[in-house]
């Protein structure tokens, strides 16, 4: 069939004519369609954000509760541990929070130390100018951008005292910073010798907060967790599949937020769309009359609305995309991150992994232009279907 | 040779192999939202039972499913 | 040929405002006549003309049209027909205003995808015929009355109908342009087009080419005089 480019002509200029009505279905059509992508390509960029390093989590993590509560676990299991068939290593961590009341921070305290060989080689990856060893002889720290300038902002520019639960401080200086480009990762993280942590936790030394095990064969994980849960009853064994099953899960779509804004979007969709529905201005109709009256059949009729209401509703979902992409990629989602990153007071740079996300857009593509269409279309053909002379009056 | 986006990606996994924690940094107000994929029932009440809720995190963030893993009666939904 | 079988037009049937617009009309037109339509204000000449146009359908009768039982069919093929044979020109023009007067003439045929070239010459022609060649881009709402009827007219002849149903043509038009228009009219008439005018300009009532004067009143039909 060929093109008919006047009909495609007189489509764009009625939306021109109608000017004011056009620009504001557009701009509505536009926003929507902006804020519901810009959420939903964040969230994804997240998830892949978190994908990206999954394989580089541990793949058993033994944790101990008591009464229901995650508490120190006995660095006696780590050998009985040791003992299952097929576990490779144990070993102990330390890690927590620790709460830096001038700034109303979290920081995470992680503690490594020389025994971990299998840390080294990571470790001398992603800090350049300190070694392993030094920062245990000096007693220092390496800490994410976030924790240096709420520090600096607090006049710690070089160290940090942190207070242990006898009163006493402890000055730690600080030997270098994580890479920025690891800053999703590290923004709140403060990595020392192990021995300092126990010390700010005011830890027995006896314990450690969890045990981290790695498997020969990945096929054995679960029977070994399984296993160990048999022996341990008080324990949790957290599995990497596991871990992947929250990231999964990460974001709480059927509740709070999301919903929010969903349910305002689509509020907002519906809105749009049954004004449109529920009636044709007399303009729109005489002129239906009219075009009916020269001529035109009711097949050309709805040809020409669904051009209409396609170009207005494709150009605002494509703008809207573009739109979207930029500003979440671009300049990094200013206030929808918000929603994200929350009340943390050490915000991380918003540098998500770009990824086209061609499911979602597909998704909202076929969730709104279809109904646009049908809006349009439907009262046009009410209209259209009325004796002319009916209409034109 | 790593392309820059692989060199990054490298960084990061060095990063989490050295550290060993899950998630992200974004949101830290809570410490289960923080780390949540290692939280537990009772970290959601660690601050006191009317801290609950930090808005919007935890409007955004769901609970792990792995609170699911140990023995507790406590209905979560 | 135009035969109007007994029709009757009804408008709000059944509510009290109900009204008789036609009764029982009955007329048989040749192709290629001129017919005139009188009849004071109210006595339902622009209700007949749009019946014959199929822009309504008559409560009781029919209109035939060519061996085409035309208020009997779909709207589609009524369209159709519009579009192929008639050309209508409106008592209240019905253009559409924020339209330039160009794309206002062009209307009827945009559906046909035409040839843009012979487009073109065929407006050309018209805006000439009717010296709005100047008014061309003009949006029609700042037109004058008398411009609006002839871009009316024009839209009306670009599809070269074969049965033209024009309801007050000269209304707004000054005597010279009323004679212009009465020129083309000679003129169409002598390519055997048929032609239906209602008015009530009696320039037209003693024209030696007119072929019938029909005269309506109160719905009916009193008088077809033959000349
Ligand atoms: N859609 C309609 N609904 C109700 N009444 C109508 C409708 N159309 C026409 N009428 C009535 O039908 C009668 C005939 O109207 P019509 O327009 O045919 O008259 P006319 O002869 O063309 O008059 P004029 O010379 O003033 O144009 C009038 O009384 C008019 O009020
Ligand atoms: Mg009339």
């Amino acid at each position: 069939m060929k093109i008919n480019h006047y009909l495609i002509g007189f489509a764009v200029s009625s939306l021109f004519r109608r000017g004011t009505k056009s620009l504001f279905v557009l701009f509505i059509f536009t926003a929507l369609i902006f804020l519901l992508s810009s959420i939903l390509f964040i969230s994804n960029s997240i998830k892949e954000e978190l994908n990206l390093t999954l394989d580089s989590l541990p793949q058993i993590i033994v944790q101990k509760l008591q009464a229901g509560r995650q508490t120190n676990i006995e660095l006696k299991r780590v050998n009985k541990l040791l003992e299952f068939q097929g576990v490779q290593s144990a070993v102990p961590r330390i890690w927590g929070y620790y709460y830096f009341e001038k700034a109303g921070v979290n920081f995470s305290l992680v503690g490594i130390d020389a025994y971990d060989k299998q840390y080294k080689n990571s470790f001398a990856n992603i800090v350049k100018n300190v070694n392993f060893d030094a920062l245990e002889k000096t007693s220092s720290m390496v800490v994410g951008q976030g924790v240096k300038k709420a520090l600096s902002e607090n006049y710690y520019k070089n160290y940090f005292n942190f207070i242990k639960p006898d009163g006493d401080f402890i000055k730690v200086p600080i030997a270098s910073t994580f890479s920025s480009k690891t800053s999703l990762e590290s923004n709140d993280i403060i990595l020392m010798p192990r021995s300092l942590v126990l010390e700010i936790f005011g830890m027995d030394k006896t314990k450690a907060t969890d045990i981290v095990l790695s498997v020969a064969n990945p096929e054995e994980i679960p029977t070994i967790a399984k296993k160990i849960k048999n022996l341990y009853p008080d324990t949790r064994v957290i599995t990497k599949s596991d871990l992947k099953v929250s990231y999964q899960n990460i974001f709480d779509y059927k509740s709070g937020m999301f919903l929010a804004l969903f349910v305002i979007s689509a509020f907002t969709f519906f809105m749009i769309i049954y004004d449109k529905a529920s009636g044709l201005s007399s303009e729109e109709k005489k002129e239906i009359g009219i075009l009916k009256a020269l001529g035109w059949k009711i097949d050309d009729i709805l040809q020409e609305k669904f051009y209409e209401a396609f170009i207005i509703s494709f150009v605002a979902f494509i703008s809207a995309i573009i739109l979207s992409l930029f500003f979440v990629y671009t300049l990094e989602a200013p206030i929808l991150k918000e929603i994200f990153i929350g009340y943390s007071r050490l915000k991380p740079s918003f540098d998500l992994p770009f990824i086209l996300d061609v499911q979602t857009i597909f998704l909202l593509f076929f969730l709104t232009i279809p109904l646009y269409l049908a809006a349009i279309i439907i009262p046009s053909w009410r209209v259209a279907s009325m004796d002319a002379d009916e209409v034109m009056r | 040779m790593y392309s820059s986006s692989n060199l990054h990606e490298q960084t990061k996994n060095d990063f989490v192999k050295t550290v060993g924690l899950p998630d992200l940094a974004i949101s830290n107000g809570a410490n289960f939202i923080r780390h949540r994929s290692l939280s537990d029932t009772f970290s959601l009440f660690s601050n006191g039972p009317e801290l609950l809720e930090y808005f919007p995190s935890t409007f955004t963030y769901n609970y792990s499913q792995n609170y699911k893993n140990i023995p507790s009666r406590i209905e979560l939904e | 040929m135009i035969r109007c079988k007994n029709i009757s037009k009804i408008f709000n049937v059944n509510k009290p405002n109900e009204l008789t617009a036609l009764k029982e009309i009955d007329l048989k037109f040749k192709e290629g006549e001129l017919v005139i339509l009188k009849g004071a204000s109210g006595s339902g000449k622009s209700t007949l003309l749009s019946l014959i146009a199929a822009l309504s359908k008559p409560n009781v009768g029919e209109v035939i049209i060519d061996e085409k039982r035309i208020s009997k069919m779909p709207d589609n093929f009524t369209s159709l027909f519009r579009r192929e044979n008639v050309g209508f020109i409106f008592q209240k023009y019905n253009l559409i205003p924020t339209l330039s007067a160009y794309d206002n003439i062009i209307l009827p045929l945009i559906p046909t995808n035409p040839n843009e070239k012979q487009l073109h010459k065929r407006i050309d022609e018209l805006l000439k015929t009717f010296c709005i060649e100047d008014k061309k881009d003009v949006l029609v709402k700042n037109l004058s009355g008398g411009e609006q009827q002839r871009v009316a007219i024009s839209r009306a002849l670009i599809n070269n109908p074969k049965i033209i149903i024009a309801d007050e043509p000269t209304a707004n038009l000054d005597a010279k342009l009323s004679l212009d228009f009465i020129e083309i009219i000679k003129s169409l008439k002598n390519d055997a087009t048929t032609i239906l005018i209602a008015t009530h300009d009696p320039l037209f009532f003693d024209l030696d080419f007119v072929d019938k004067i029909v005269e309506l009143k109160n719905g009916e039909v009193i008088d077809v005089s033959h000349s």
